[in-house]
């Protein structure tokens, strides 16, 4: 008898809907992809009627990412504790009574109430434990028999770190690192000093350390954070007000670095730079010895990670180039989203006694697990709003994007099934030539409106990945950094000790500098025919056209703005930017043959910037 | 907060937070979480305060933490005061903190 399982996450940030059935994923999706709000940490009922349909409205048990019990506890522990601080918990109970009383500890009725008669009969809610979610999320789906297993976040109910086992279809907490001392809040608590949105801005400060030195990192070590040698750390909750306070870090934190939290928008100096730098070395040492302490304890020569903290990209490199383990997976909806997923496959394996089959590559599928929008439809919509197209065939579709990519014009591709994580890996993707000298700049101010000095990532085919990149393994998921080849690089001295952001960001590194980041790092993702063969062949035609087999890849959306997830959604981000080309399927739009675009509102204003 | 007046419960919440302040912590307590998971997955439901009452009783004892059950009262009161004021507090997430 086929088991369907429903798991669901929301009500922090990122809330996602996953579905599987038998142990099999049939569809996850975030809720912000359908209401346009990022992040959206509300309960999932687009993404839950999406994947509700992808099971013909069948489900047979629904389950909760996160144990509200434990939450609560923990939340009145902090409650008591803070008066041993010597504060008040005033603001600990303003920020979050209502979240709790109201919605958190009625999970269940509100999911009761939201499915109505879709709710599986004669059963309740079941709440899978925070860190085991993101530890399934990260197991059940790998490659691997046997695996170590580490998650790390901000905060899940108690637990920030934990280290366990997978083997088989049983997963064992073997260690854990509990709230207050955590990794994530450590990261994001410089996140927000250095101006950026804490829960947004984590990748941005990663981005933006290549370009600082981290003269801060002893600091930090000797006053915030304390590394035992098997990873464990402590927080010197002195610097931190997160505890008892509506904000993550106050005056003391400040005092430390001698200097004021940058505020939002303005220019990056020097001083922010390092702190960047400096915390991205601090928690990279954090990571690689918990990874070495993993592998101590488990024995296992593969490691697989989740949790926030698995998108830094950077560190899962050190942890590949270090050697500690022989394969490591890494759950590509690693933060909140893929707790959805993960709870789903805990209660599947361990609750209703499901096989678990081990494929060669993985069961993630791509993590093309969302929506996917068909010609007809596609077209029904072009025709009724008017819009100038052209439709190709399959065998010229991938001729015709590869030649815009020549001409060095981005073209907004949009095909197949969405993404499921953050990032965009083909499906909802905005690409262009690697080659262009122009292109970081133009993607970066013309089409995303973002910070110029961010970088954009390469998608390659994977049989050609060695040719421009010092990687020893497949990056599906865009979720490692690798160096660019030594022999493509152009060498430059000029940004040593440069004080201003923008006098480094604009300089040619390599043959390939749209890719190219300043320390000469790239963050890859390995394309292969048989996962994704429109974006494979569309690679491949440009590899025809240019010699190169690689392309830019960046998300399809702007500033601030969900990951597109409709045409509907592709044509205005396609129509508000700079876009030279929109490709829906097998339907290609150019801007230049499209009638003036006229909105009534400012669409600027739709989205808040991250 | 929300438009139902909580302020009493709030006021037994710090009661009860000074209760088991006072009662339970020594000096050098710090924050008190379970030593490991235990119940990596379980059923979680209830319709009654008497129900909600006992699943928190259950879980601290499981937690090895019953001292906590001073709290148990007036959780019970505050969510079944609050079980139908779900609003749309997830509008914006904080800037400053992590959710959490």
């Amino acid at each position: 008898m086929s088991k369907i399982i429903l798991g669901i996450s929301a009500l922090y940030h990122d809330s996602a809907a996953a579905v599987i059935r038998d142990g099999e994923i049939i569809a996850a999706v975030q809720e912000e992809r359908f209401t346009r709000k990022k992040a959206d940490a509300s309960i999932p009922v687009c993404a839950m009627d999406y994947c509700l349909k992808m099971v013909d409205n069948h489900i047979d048990q629904v389950v909760y990412y996160d144990n509200p019990l434990l939450t609560l506890d923990r939340w009145l522990s902090n409650c008591v504790v803070v008066k041993k601080m010597g504060y008040a918990n005033d603001k600990l109970i303003e920020k979050s009574y209502d979240r709790i009383m109201a919605d958190r500890m009625w999970i269940h009725e509100q999911l009761k109430k939201t499915l109505g008669d879709r709710w599986p009969k004669g059963t309740e809610l079941m709440v899978c434990e925070h860190h085991v979610s993101h530890a399934a999320s990260a197991f059940y789906p790998s490659p691997f028999e046997e695996a170590a297993v580490l998650t790390m976040d901000g905060v899940g109910e108690w637990a920030t770190t934990t280290i366990g086992k997978g083997s088989g279809n049983r997963i064992e907490i073997i260690e854990q690192i509990n709230f207050p001392d955590s990794v994530g809040l450590l990261y994001s608590a410089f996140t927000y000093f250095c101006g950026f949105k804490v829960n947004f801005g984590e990748y941005k400060l990663m981005g933006l350390a290549p370009y600082g030195e981290p003269v801060y990192a002893d600091l930090i070590k000797k006053e915030l954070v304390k590394i035992d040698d098997n990873g464990y750390f402590r927080l010197n909750q002195r610097y931190f007000t997160y505890m008892y306070d509506g904000c993550i870090v106050g005056e003391e934190f400040s005092g430390l670095f001698g200097m004021p939290k940058r505020e939002p928008e303005t220019p990056i100096t020097k001083p922010y730079m390092d702190l960047a730098a400096s915390i991205q070395v601090v928690t990279e040492e954090i990571i690689l010895k918990l990874a070495r302490h993993a592998k101590e304890l488990t024995g296992c020569s593969n490691l697989t990670l989740a949790g926030g903290i698995a998108l830094n990209c950077v560190a899962n490199g050190k942890i590949i180039r270090e050697g500690i383990f022989d394969h490591i997976w890494i759950q590509p909806a690693a933060s909140d989203a893929g707790g959805a997923l993960g709870c789903a496959l805990y209660a599947a394996y361990n609750q209703f006694g499901v096989k678990r089959e081990v494929h060669k590559k993985d069961s993630q599928k791509g993590s093309y697990l969302g929506p996917k929008y068909e010609n007809e439809q596609i077209k029904r919509f072009l025709d009724k709003i008017g819009a100038v197209y052209h439709y190709y065939d399959v065998d010229k579709v991938y001729d015709v994007i590869a030649r815009y990519l020549a001409d060095d014009k981005v073209v907004g591709l949009h095909q197949g099934h969405m993404e499921y994580g953050p990032r965009a890996l083909g499906n909802r993707s905005i690409i262009a030539s690697p080659v262009s000298e122009e292109m970081q700049s133009k993607l970066n101010l013309k089409i995303k409106f973002r910070e110029s000095f961010r970088p954009f990532a390469p998608a390659v085919l994977a049989e050609r990945a060695e040719d421009y990149f010092d990687l020893a393994c497949d990056s599906p998921y865009m979720l490692i950094t690798a160096p660019v080849r030594e022999e493509l690089r152009l060498t430059t001295d000029e940004d040593v000790g440069a004080e201003d952001i923008y006098s480094i960001i604009n300089r040619k590194r390599s043959v390939l500098p749209a890719i190219t980041h300043v320390d000469y790092s790239a963050r890859i993702q390995t394309v292969t025919e048989d996962t994704n063969p429109y974006f494979y062949k569309v690679i491949k035609a440009f590899e025809k056209l240019t010699g190169y087999g690689l392309v830019v890849n960046t998300s399809f959306n702007v500033r601030g703005e969900p990951i597109v997830c409709t045409p509907e959604d592709s044509w205005l981000c396609f129509m508000r930017t700079d876009m030279d080309v929109l490709v829906l399927e097998n339907f290609v739009l150019l801007k230049e043959q499209q009638a003036e675009f006229r909105e009534d509102t400012d669409w600027r204003e739709t989205y808040e910037l991250d | 907060m929300s438009w139902i007046d909580d302020t009493r419960e709030v006021e037994k919440l710090k009661e009860a937070a000074d209760i088991v302040f006072e009662k339970y912590m020594c000096d050098g307590c710090a924050m008190e979480g379970p030593k490991q998971i235990t119940d990596y997955i379980t059923t979680y439901h209830f319709d009654t305060p008497i129900e909600l009452t006992k699943m928190l009783k259950i879980y601290w004892k499981r937690l090895d933490k019953e001292h906590m059950n001073v709290f148990a009262p007036v959780v019970t009161v505050a969510s079944f005061k609050n079980k139908d004021n779900q609003q749309d507090c997830y509008e914006t997430i904080s800037p400053l903190i992590y959710e959490f």
